[in-house]
């Protein structure tokens, strides 16, 4: 994982148990990551969570963007920190214990929505009237935020992640390369072509305020 | 006067302030965790006393006990090597019996010329997409990976890259299911176990 600090951590430097999300301190344990992780490694599993109540939150926002249902996030969160339970011996470098764990979480988000994009497929299979379906982001009592995931749901899974890393978790390219295994270009220009497609889903969308 | 790149960077910002809004999980949800977390341990605890039985040890034996140790060991090496094969899924999904606590070796074989790469995901592995890369074999898109998985069921399928992007693909050689959205995925089942 190298230096990669995890999303709502870019500053290396902050203690792990300083990590605000929304406003409110996700974890108010004084332990840090690195020591977490050895008092899990020595037996102690009741340890484990102190890190997931100081993950939760970031990861949940990131699986949710990109899974688009806060049921799914769940889902896939939940089986990201037991896959790093078990994994725990490989985390090399226990101070990036949240890179390491994000990287976890991208990979069950992929997984997840490899299955679901091939069952929808069956259920769905006319494309082209998803595609002209018109007005859907103007519905009636629908919020902006609605409409902006409906249009995220939209992208490709590529561009998708490209763009939550990016502006949503504001990571560096850099950071983001390490995360996803992808080529800093071939990131720019997902990200690119995820804002440019954004764009034209959300044309006519009235702003909320 | 605004320009293009201006009024790019105002929609970027005004769409991803919406969505860094946080999105809170149920209360439960650590005790959810916590709750598989434990079992997990548990399981582990009890796999590593099996491999305990297992650990080398320094033993002293008289010239008679060594004589005895090495026919022993002699059957048991004719024993192991009936056990640890290399198979590969038949169309049935089956592979021939064998004792409950054997290791199977394994390999899992997809020809896809497209591909770019190949991820074996399983229950064996926790459906994690980047725990079991597929080796290219050769340059004709002939992607292998050879496990040890323990007797049972075991449900597998292929993630392959290619050009247009991630597909999930069920091993074409194995017997198939499809789960309750018709997602299919293959089946192996070694040892003769269900």
């Amino acid at each position: 994982m190298g230096t990669l600090a995890p999303p709502g951590r870019t500053d290396p430097g902050i203690p792990c148990d300083a990590t605000a999300e929304s406003g409110r301190l996700s974890d108010v344990t004084e332990r840090s990551d690195a020591d977490l992780v050895a008092t899990v490694l020595s037996g102690d599993v009741d340890a484990f969570a102190h890190l997931v109540k100081r993950y939760q939150d970031v990861y949940r926002r990131f699986a949710t963007r990109v899974l688009g249902s806060a049921d799914d996030a769940d889902d896939v969160l939940q089986l990201a920190f037991v896959r790093g339970f078990r994994s725990l011996r490989q985390c090399q470098n226990p101070v990036r214990f949240g890179g390491w764990l994000f990287q976890i979480v991208i990979n069950e988000c992929r997984t997840f929505a490899a299955r679901r994009a091939r069952r929808e497929r069956r259920i769905v299979r006319d494309q082209a009237a998803l595609e002209t379906t018109a007005a859907w982001g103007d519905l009636p009592g629908r919020d902006e935020r609605e409409s902006i995931q409906l249009a995220l749901n939209r992208l490709d899974a590529d561009q998708r992640e490209a763009f939550v890393l990016k502006h949503v978790e504001e990571l560096s390219y850099d950071e983001m390369a390490v995360l996803t295994g992808a080529g800093v270009s071939a990131l720019k220009m997902r990200v690119k072509r995820a804002c440019g497609r954004l764009r034209e889903l959300l044309e006519g969308v009235p702003h909320d305020g | 006067m605004m320009d293009e790149r201006d009024r790019d960077d105002d929609f970027v910002a005004r769409i991803s302030g919406k969505l860094r809004a946080g999105v809170r999980g149920d209360a439960s949800f650590t005790e959810r965790v916590m709750s598989a977390v434990r079992e997990e341990a548990t399981q582990a605890r009890a796999g590593h006393e099996r491999l305990w039985l297992l650990r080398p040890r320094s033993v002293r034996f008289t010239p008679l006990g060594a004589l005895a140790l090495a026919a022993t060991l002699a059957v048991a090496a004719v024993g192991v090597d009936r056990m640890v094969r290399s198979v590969r899924p038949s169309p049935d999904g089956r592979t021939a019996a064998a004792a409950p606590d054997t290791v199977h070796v394994i390999r899992f074989v997809l020809a896809d010329s497209a591909a770019r790469s190949v991820m074996l995901v399983g229950s064996f592995n926790g459906w994690n997409s980047a725990s079991t890369p597929m080796q290219a074999f050769g340059d004709q898109g002939v992607w292998t990976v050879s496990l040890a998985l323990p007797a049972g069921r075991h449900e597998y399928a292929f993630l392959v890259r290619d050009a247009r992007g991630q597909r999930w693909v069920a091993d074409p050689a194995a017997l198939q299911l499809r789960d309750e959205f018709g997602v299919p995925s293959s089946i192996v089942v070694l040892g003769g176990r269900t």
